[in-house]
């Protein structure tokens, strides 16, 4: 007998209930606990402290909703129920214990409520028809053996992997069905199934036709309904559990308009399984965690292409297993000699529904011409089978490049060389005695070339400036000769006043006249003669008879060189000599 | 007694040496390694033992190692032609394309000519031929203006300022400690700092890159090309 605990447990603004039941379930079966909103508005409800109760858990996490609305002179209330499915963890009394909701920022609590958990349930019970066919009576087919049969029909469904124990990486077949008693009808209508979260699993759903299948379980004919297929691939090593699948499925006895449509929930088994890690020992390198049996397979287009063309290579992978780990497959050995080009995302082709083949596709360019053994790509696999790790075959395609009008056209393809050439051509060790052991030299700061450049340069403008002031001041000296000439004259014949010696006294009176027009004139004095001067006069056209006092001056100094003359003549002589000069310089000036 | 000592330290030096060249000569390239890294770890400063290492690194098919020898053995031995050949040829099997500013450029042009030669013979060269140049300036200076000395003043003074340049650029080479090189197969540079940021481009194990700051655990460098960027520290490793 089923029956369902209703309470209403606190009022606000909004009216909260709470409805659970059925209060004997069967362990495969759920209970309902409903959360009644009432009021204007709502918010979804949730367990601030989590679900609480060991005996039970959350089917799914979010509730199925329901809502009405009335309106009752012109008031408007609204109606939400919120049911949560919960799952039994076990068979016997159990106990929901009183749940915290919250809603809107507020806390409401339910009570505790107490049922009865059974054993699995497969069959399906007969409920009271709400619609009885009027022609069974009629026609009176209630036989005995339709009774008989629809008394012993069940359902139930199951979730299936093949071993209990795995290794990291190995797939998984992991599938679900429903067995029902031939005979027995499911609609799709108002039936759902929900598959646990793989957690710690790679999944990958396979394809399925729903396909049926008649088996044998515990001497007993059923119809096995595969409604999910897919591969698992564990994540990490250790104990891994698959959480149950729960069904709720709409079935019938019979089919027709007056089928006695029910709903009934099922769950599968949580499924335990050991995934064992790969060993450690014999791990190669290059291994991306491939597990399974593998064979690489291809095929090369040409076998002779002249430079310019392109050859097309094609890799297959064959095999069973986990195609994820080879996501990518490349050519690093063909890299130096060939331009590669890939064909795009490799080619996946599945047998059974399961990846069975792998295919990519490149396009190789040649960048020299040669004769080439083009290897397929290996990788390394841990085989199932003898539970080593292997390595796939070598196998190589030979290839050859001729020269082609390519060469020149595509000129510098790359600079790379292979790792062959460069070491066939690499410079050898050096060899002998080791040599200085700390060659780290201390590095004369180039610093002295410019102190060089800078003194070189400062000495030259200095050598220079020097000269050029030099010169300057050379250049002032003889600009200021003409006019300072009378009075170094004038000079000189004042010194030459107290010169006793004769004829010294009338050479230097001769010397000063003609000094004083070297200097007028920026000559020196030694080749000057009277002649020069007179020509001088006459082309100036100046006074002839200041020409003659000059003229009489010199002469009488010539001739008075040879000549005794007195103190007196003397000063004379030196005046004269004074007046004409000055009168001269009047004149030239 | 010290001198004893000093006699016995390098006498096993170049034992370790000989083993390494013993070594490579039969293709041990590991022990080889093994060898040649132990002189460096017990102080060897020597062009020659960074060279045969990257030679043997080469050969083991480590090119970020056999790169990042090269450099070091040509800043210890500037000029020598092997190094820098098998720097040429082990920049040529790298994955990233050898980038034309690389080896092309002022610097490097300049390096054909003169590179030959070392640091100290450029800087005693450039020397004598700027004093012989300045000389050649006296002279003239001074005004006496005889042609000889002009020619020996333009000669002298264009090749030693050439050489001068040329010694500048060597010195500061020599002398840099900002060039490091890609240690690992594969790495990206990023936009900033931070695994977050996003990707600017990916470089390869072997290619040299100048380093223009540091933060906590990453560098910013630059490329030849002038690509910059962020990468791990422990990406690359100075030369």
């Amino acid at each position: 007998m089923k029956w369902w605990w209703l309470g209403v447990v606190s009022l606000s603004m909004a009216q909260v209930s709470f409805n659970v039941g059925p209060n004997v379930v069967a362990i495969n079966e759920y209970v309902q606990f409903q959360v009644i909103v009432e009021g204007k508005g709502s918010e979804l409800p949730h367990f601030p402290q989590g679900f609480e109760g060991a005996d039970f858990s959350l089917a799914r996490s979010s509730p199925d909703r329901q809502s009405s609305m009335t309106i009752v002179n012109g008031q408007v209330s609204q109606k939400m129920v919120y049911t949560y499915l919960l799952k039994p963890n076990r068979k016997g009394k159990v106990q929901i214990p009183a749940q915290t909701i919250r809603i809107k920022g507020k806390d409401y609590k339910s009570r505790a409520y107490a049922l009865e958990v059974g054993d699995e349930k497969r069959s399906v019970g007969r409920q009271q028809s709400r619609r009885s066919d009027p022609f069974e009576n009629f026609f009176g087919r209630s036989d005995r053996r339709r009774q008989q049969r629809n008394a012993n029909a069940e359902i139930f469904v199951e979730a299936e992997v093949p071993k209990t124990s795995y290794y990291l990486g190995e797939p998984i077949p992991f599938s679900v069905k429903i067995y029902r008693t031939p005979g027995v009808e499911i609609t799709n209508s108002g039936s759902s199934m929900d598959l646990p979260k793989f957690d710690n699993f790679w999944s990958e759903e396979i394809e399925t036709n729903q396909e049926i299948k008649r088996v044998r379980r515990d001497d007993k004919v059923l119809e096995a309904i595969l409604v999910d297929k897919r591969q698992l691939f564990a994540s990490k090593s250790g104990a891994l559990t698959i959480p149950p699948a729960n069904f709720q499925l709409t079935v019938a006895l019979s089919r027709g308009f007056f089928a006695d449509w029910q709903t009934v929930n099922r769950s599968t088994k949580p499924l335990k399984i050991d995934i064992k890690p790969l060993p450690a020992s014999g791990k190669p390198a290059d291994f991306s965690g491939a597990v399974g049996s593998f064979r690489v397979v291809g095929e090369l287009d040409k076998s002779k292409i002249a430079l310019g063309e392109s050859a097309s290579l094609k890799v297959e992978v064959i095999g069973k297993g986990n195609f994820n780990a080879l996501s990518e497959l490349s050519l690093p050995e063909l890299g130096h000699q060939f331009e590669i080009f890939d064909g795009g995302a490799p080619v996946v082709e599945k047998s059974g529904g399961v990846p069975s083949k792998k295919t990519w596709v490149f396009a190789l360019v040649p960048k020299r011409e040669g004769k080439f053994d083009i290897a397929l790509p290996q990788f390394s696999y841990f085989d199932l089978k003898t539970k080593t790790y292997k390595k796939t075959e070598v196998k190589t395609f030979p290839l050859e490049v001729e020269g082609g009008e390519g060469l020149v056209a595509s000129g510098p393809v790359g600079g790379e060389r292979s790792p062959l050439m460069a070491s066939q051509n690499l410079n050898y060790i050096m060899q002998g005695p080791l040599g200085p052991v700390d060659m780290s030299q201390k590095l004369r700061s180039p610093r002295p070339l410019f102190w060089v450049i800078g003194g070189f340069l400062l000495l030259n403008l200095m050598l220079f400036a020097g000269r050029k002031i030099r010169g300057q001041m050379l250049g002032s000296a003889a600009q200021s000769r003409p006019k300072l000439a009378l009075k170094h004259c004038l000079k000189t014949l004042d010194q030459l006043g107290s010169e006793q010696d004769h004829e010294a006294f009338h050479a230097g009176l001769a010397g000063a006249i003609f000094a004083y027009f070297g200097d007028k004139w920026g000559r020196a004095a030694q080749g000057i003669s009277l002649e020069d001067v007179q020509d001088f006069f006459n082309r100036k056209a100046l006074d002839k008879t200041l020409t003659q006092s000059l003229v009489d001056v010199v002469e009488t100094c010539e001739q008075a060189r040879f000549t005794p003359a007195s103190a007196g003549s003397r000063s004379q002589v030196l005046d004269e000599a004074r007046q004409v000069l000055r009168r001269i310089d009047e004149v030239m000036a | 007694m010290m001198l004893l000592l000093l006699t016995l330290i390098v006498a096993n030096q170049d034992a370790v040496w000989q083993v390494g060249n013993d070594a490579y000569r039969d293709g041990d390239f590991k022990k080889a390694i093994t060898q040649y890294e132990q002189l460096i770890d017990d102080g060897v400063k020597s062009g020659r033992v960074y060279y045969n290492l990257g030679n043997a690194y080469f050969k083991a098919g480590e090119l970020g190692p056999a790169l990042l020898n090269y450099y070091r053995a040509e800043k210890l031995m500037p000029g020598d032609d092997d190094i820098r050949q098998n720097i040429e040829m082990a920049n040529e099997t790298r994955r990233d394309p050898v980038i034309e500013s690389e080896r092309a450029g002022l610097g490097m042009a300049v390096d054909k000519f003169f590179f030959g030669l070392s640091y100290q013979h450029l800087f005693l060269i450039a020397f004598v031929l700027l004093c012989v140049a300045g000389l050649a300036a006296i002279p003239l200076s001074l005004g006496k203006k005889h042609r000889v000395w002009g020619y020996v003043l333009v000669i002298a003074g264009v090749l030693g300022l050439a050489l001068g340049a040329v010694t500048m650029l060597q010195y500061q080479r020599l002398t840099a400690n900002d060039a490091a090189v890609v240690m690992v197969n594969q790495t990206d540079v990023l936009a900033g700092p931070a695994p977050s940021e996003p990707v600017n481009f990916t470089i390869h194990e072997g290619i040299r890159c100048q380093i223009l700051e540091q933060q906590p655990g990453w560098y910013r460098i630059r490329l030849a090309n002038g690509y910059n960027g962020w990468l791990p520290q422990s990406d690359v490793e100075k030369i």
